[in-house]
């Protein structure tokens, strides 16, 4: 579903994408690993069309997104959660959530009605908010939430807009372990159908929810493989996981 | 998040209210106070529904009530255009120039952006002055008032007319209110709260942005073409940027994003202009300190603190509901 052909970004003379190449399948559920600075949030960055590729082409579905808009490409079915919670800071969770399920629909043109306060947003807003446990803070404004819960949120908002494709970016970051376990029950319980590319630093979260992994180093892809193959690859263990025994 | 709460109604109910009975029995030069408030309230509305709700902070908004003046007063009073036709004409320009301004400045962020739109009011400030056959610094006169002997009223009545603006007043809050609290007024405090975000989200920012803009520069061309009614001349002064000063006066002095502040400033900054300037000519001095105190009381103005003491609690806070 996702085609990523030999990318490239350069910020002046430091080189951050170099030619990376990606294939995600339909429903595939993709880990990418790799040291800071090893050029993920930048990929994320190229996908998601934050920031144009110097060369490269990106296709979803088929088709050429290489040129589209940030926007463009959420209308067809990508979204993102941020490495930095991104919210909407001012208003409470449900009003977060409306936003994103009002807007995932293309309802946001109306002049006269509201669709943010329409049963169809509000039976999807508290199946979301179900599924990422925050259906006992719906009427916390942002401010006042924890961190877990404002994380929680983050991805609230990506899943709010129905997305085919879902780039999370770190976000387990910062939770602690019960946390991170909640993440692991909730990808486990989203539709199969959801392709998924997931930033991840906890190895053990990593390898119990990829499908495949993809290593990065530099702005290359150095290793793709299964999970199993992953933790026994000889170059993965020297780049990247080498760094946790030492 | 914008909501028509109790306060909000009894405060617009009290301002249009009150501003009724003392044009109905204060006389001619108290008529007169009432459509300059009246004016001063639908522009201020204009500028609060971009920036308390947009974050959009615009320093052309007077630019937009003269272009409606103009256009306006340059169709009936030189091509003999009907009233109608004008005011149809003149309501379609303005929201089309704003239109362009919101489209341009979209990407801008910041005093970049109150820079670019003081840009754009310039130029129609300079066009219109340089103009000769829109009787360039001098002005234009011989403007008609809108005919409704039809239905009974005479609009060269000075009571009439200040009831007729009041009316305009109502009908701008009603729409502005019946706008923000629709899907595209949740969008619009959608980008003022996170602009990166709703663009993720899959909205096209810049549209949305490029319509609030219209339609604020349609309320703030009503209220052009209706002054231009009112005096029946019309000079280049109108676009001059300090008028899109005031309404930022107004707007923060009555509580910015909670559009019923808007009517509030406009009362006491009118007021003020008169009563004071009786005894001394320095009454900017008076609005300034008040300016002040308004800002640093929390930046809530008069319509926050009347809020507050109507429903104390924690309230909309800073900046209003426009998040």
């Amino acid at each position: 579903m996702l085609e990523v052909r030999d990318l490239s970004k350069k910020f002046g003379g430091l080189e951050v994408s170099r030619g990376v190449s990606l294939d995600v399948a339909p429903g595939e559920r993709r880990v990418l690993l790799g040291p800071n600075g090893a050029g993920k949030t930048t990929l994320f960055n190229l996908i998601a069309g934050t920031l144009k590729p110097d060369c490269g082409t990106i296709r979803l579905d088929g088709s050429d997104i290489t040129g589209m808009t940030v926007n463009q490409r959420a209308r067809r079915g990508l979204a993102r959660s941020f490495q930095k919670n991104n919210l909407f800071e001012g208003l409470s969770v449900r009003d977060n959530l409306a936003l994103a399920v009002a807007t995932g629909e293309g309802r946001t043109g109306s002049l006269l009605a509201c669709a943010h306060d329409s049963a169809a947003t509000l039976t999807q807003l508290a199946e979301i908010a179900a599924q990422v446990g925050l259906s006992a803070h719906l009427d916390w404004p942002v401010a006042h939430c924890s961190y877990g819960v404002r994380r929680q949120l983050e991805i609230g908002l990506a899943l709010a807009t129905r997305p085919r494709l879902l780039l999370l970016d770190e976000p387990t970051s910062g939770i602690g372990p019960e946390g991170v376990a909640a993440f692991n029950a909730l990808i486990a319980s989203l539709p199969r159908h959801l392709a998924m590319i997931i930033i991840e630093h906890d190895l053990d979260l990593a390898f119990s929810i990829a499908d495949r992994i993809s290593v990065l180093s530099e702005g290359v892809v150095v290793f793709e493989g299964t999970p199993e193959t992953t933790r026994h690859s000889r170059q993965v263990r020297e780049l990247y996981l080498g760094a946790f025994d030492d | 998040m914008f909501y028509q709460t109790r306060a909000k109604n009894l405060t617009v109910l009290l301002v249009l209210g009150g501003l009724a009975l003392y044009a109905v029995y204060g006389g001619y030069f108290a008529r007169e106070i009432v459509v300059e408030i009246a004016l001063l309230a639908m522009l201020a509305i204009a500028l609060d529904l971009v920036a308390g709700y947009g974050g959009m902070i615009s320093l052309c908004h007077g630019a937009l009530f003269g272009i409606g003046a103009y256009l306006f007063g340059g169709l009936t009073a030189l091509v003999g255009t009907p009233v109608w036709l004008a005011t149809l004409a003149a309501l379609a320009g303005t929201a089309l120039f704003g239109w362009a301004v919101g489209a341009v400045t979209a990407g801008i962020g910041g005093i970049f952006f109150i820079m670019a739109t003081l840009a754009f009011g310039q130029m129609a400030y300079v066009i219109v002055f340089e103009w000769r056959a829109l009787g360039g610094d001098d002005g234009l006169a011989g403007i008609p008032r809108t005919d409704l002997a039809g239905i009974g009223l005479d609009t060269g009545d000075s009571l009439t007319f200040a009831l007729l603006s009041l009316a305009a007043l109502a009908l701008s809050y009603t729409i502005a209110a019946i706008a923000l609290r629709s899907s595209f007024g949740r969008t619009l405090t959608g980008i003022h709260a996170n602009e990166e975000r709703m663009r993720a989200l899959g909205l096209n920012v810049r549209r949305h942005k490029a319509a609030a803009f219209a339609l604020s520069a349609a309320i703030a061309g009503a209220a052009g073409l209706l002054a231009a009614q009112h005096t029946q001349y019309i000079s280049p002064e109108y676009l001059v940027w300090t008028v899109s000063g005031e309404a930022l006066i107004v707007v923060i002095l009555g509580g910015i994003g909670t559009l019923a502040g808007p009517l509030v400033g406009a009362v006491v900054f009118v007021a003020l202009e008169h009563v004071v300037a009786r005894f001394t000519d320095y009454w900017h001095l008076v609005i300034g300190i008040l300016l002040i105190a308004a800002v640093m009381a929390g930046g809530r103005g008069l319509y926050g603190e009347i809020e507050r003491l109507l429903a104390p609690g924690p309230g909309t806070g800073k900046g209003g509901d426009g998040a």
